[in-house]
């Protein structure tokens, strides 16, 4: 059920009215039947999977806290990691694995090496949302084997905070001590919760359907096809290929988070408009946030904290380490382990050359510092979607060499599509400079008169009727 | 050694570490709050308060830190 269709709609209204009339003491059962019937209706062959893999959570966690002898706490941990684990590489990476141990037989045996790869798990999809669950739920035991917080008792919280259904496609990946307090106490229905939800519910379906969706029908013509467009066309679909990603995927968080909001909750943001990031380094505090910080805490940290005697060794290692993982984690293909590879190497670099590129800044003037830097940023992210949107490392190759070789005019020939695209871009752009720089000024989205902020939000769903692109497409970031 | 002390003296190496000259740290202070202060550099600046206090933290101890107050706890812990 994607976030942008009517069917979702009706659910979320159903649910949202079942969950206020119900009775406080067990609101927490209506929002587990209604995961549980989101859940269904996407895949009803693998729910047994998410409640399973909660289970596993639940007395891990329980066991880790309450076991007094360190060594069998850590067991239980080990042992709850390994199945979580264990469970993500058997649904998204075994023929990957499969493929390239076949690739690897048939180089050094010939062609027709004695093992085949065996592709028996491809009648097995991956189950929703696999990897949210992994990683909130180990990061969750994480935090109760540090002794920061304790483990949740009633499963029923525990359930909601690694399956509630506004986040269980592609996150924000929570924190349990973030949500669980919150789940436990239930607010009464509350106006500003509610018009702040349906605020932004609108304005991510804006993004995703006007702009996003727009973008993607003009991206699509020139990058699925790259022989036949000249090399400026292919520039320009890989620039436009930044805001669409962006669109895209902060205009999923917005529904994500706007629907939270409704039952009362505040989930983490996943943006904060990581197009003015001045750095990689920066723009990875302001992209998927919630996953970046996820990565820095319990993957990174650990890592570069056991290494630290290796000096910069230890930061390089780590962080090239990590962005490999992150990379793979985005799917089982070697255009997202390249992808990794790129943003691993370039936070190295800058943290490298940090120093000696502070003292240059102080010779130039300061907008040119940072106008400089945005564009670099701004440009190294595109050209590593390059990698992270191509199906294969072949075609990658073929759109940089469409880049490099072909010569030719822009292409124009679906104009309209073009001028949705522009128009769409500035929209994003002209908010995000008004957020970013003129956050106090006069806003239509924040009026402190409410007949305009119904307006301007009537506004936006009248262009959203009329220019949205209603054709059933799912979010970039469903697949991951 | 004091905590004013302890806490007068991360400064100094805060200072050197993220190359922040005009940088005042309160016991309350998160990597939040101080722009420089990343995952990375937070590396770099366990192993600069290690050497300077010559002291050696174990990682689950620098895991649990949540801000400066609990660094200086750490630190104090050790010397006395």
């Amino acid at each position: 059920m994607a976030f942008t269709s009517i069917n979702f709609f009706i659910f979320l209204i159903a649910s949202f009215c079942s969950y206020y009339i119900a009775p406080i003491k067990i609101r927490w059962l209506v929002l587990l039947i209604a995961s549980s019937y989101f859940y269904m209706i996407a895949d009803p062959t693998m729910l047994a999977v998410p409640f399973c893999l909660t289970l596993v959570t639940y007395f891990a966690g329980i066991i880790i806290e309450r076991q007094s002898v360190a060594s069998k706490a850590a067991t239980a941990f080990t042992l709850a990691v390994i199945i979580h684990i264990g469970s993500l590489v058997f649904f998204k990476y075994v023929n990957f694995l499969s493929d390239t141990f076949y690739d690897i037989a048939a180089f050094f045996l010939g062609p027709t090496p004695p093992v085949q790869p065996n592709h028996f798990l491809l009648q097995i999809v991956s189950p929703l949302g696999i990897s949210y669950i992994t990683f909130q739920s180990i990061g969750y035991l994480i935090e109760i084997k540090r002794k920061n917080h304790l483990a949740e008792k009633n499963f029923g919280h525990l359930a909601n905070f690694i399956l509630f259904f506004t986040k269980i496609i592609s996150g924000p990946v929570e924190r349990g001590h973030q949500l669980i307090p919150q789940l436990k106490t239930p607010a009464k229905f509350n106006e500003v919760d509610f018009t702040e939800g349906i605020k932004r519910i609108i304005w991510g379906l804006f993004k995703k359907l006007v702009i996003a969706d727009r973008l993607g029908i003009y991206i699509g013509s020139i990058l699925e096809n790259t022989t036949n467009h000249s090399s400026i066309s292919i520039i320009t679909a890989c620039v436009f290929y930044v805001f669409q990603m962006y669109a895209d995927f902060s205009g999923y968080t917005d529904i994500a988070i706007g629907a939270s909001r409704l039952f009362g909750f505040k989930i983490m943001e996943n943006f904060n408009r990581p197009l003015f990031a001045k750095s990689m380094s920066e723009f990875w505090r302001k992209w998927h946030m919630s996953l970046s910080t996820w990565f820095a805490d319990y993957f990174y940290n650990p890592i570069a904290i056991n290494r630290r005697d290796w000096g910069t060794g230890a930061i390089v290692y780590a962080s090239i380490l990590t962005f490999v993982t992150l990379g793979f984690w985005h799917g089982a293909n070697w255009t997202f382990i390249i992808f990794g590879l790129l943003h691993g190497l370039m936070l190295s670099i800058e943290f490298i050359t940090k120093k000696q590129r502070k003292k240059m800044r102080a010779n130039i003037p300061a907008a040119i510092n940072n106008i400089g830097g945005m564009l670099f940023t701004f440009l190294f992210f595109g050209f590593t979607l390059i990698f992270f949107r191509a199906a294969s490392v072949q075609e990658a190759g073929n759109i940089l060499s469409g880049i490099l070789h072909h010569s030719g005019p822009l292409f124009t020939a679906d104009k309209t599509e073009l001028a949705f695209s522009i128009i769409g871009i500035f929209f994003l752009l002209m908010a995000e400079i008004k957020k970013e720089y003129w956050d106090d000024a006069f806003s239509l989205s924040s009026n402190k008169t409410w007949q305009i902020q119904s307006v301007y939000y009537c506004m936006l769903t009248v262009l959203i009727l009329l220019f949205g692109v209603f054709d059933g497409g799912q979010f970039i970031y469903r697949q991951f | 050694m004091e905590r004013t002390q302890i806490l007068e003296q991360i400064t100094q190496l805060f200072k050197d570490t993220l190359d922040m000259d005009a940088l005042t740290l309160h016991e309350n202070s998160t990597a939040a709050e101080i722009e420089e202060w990343d995952s990375l550099s937070h590396i770099q600046l366990v192993v600069a308060i290690e050497k300077c206090f010559k002291i050696r933290f174990a990682a689950a101890e620098i895991q649990r830190w949540q801000n400066v107050g609990e660094m200086v706890n750490s630190i104090q812990q050790k010397l006395n």
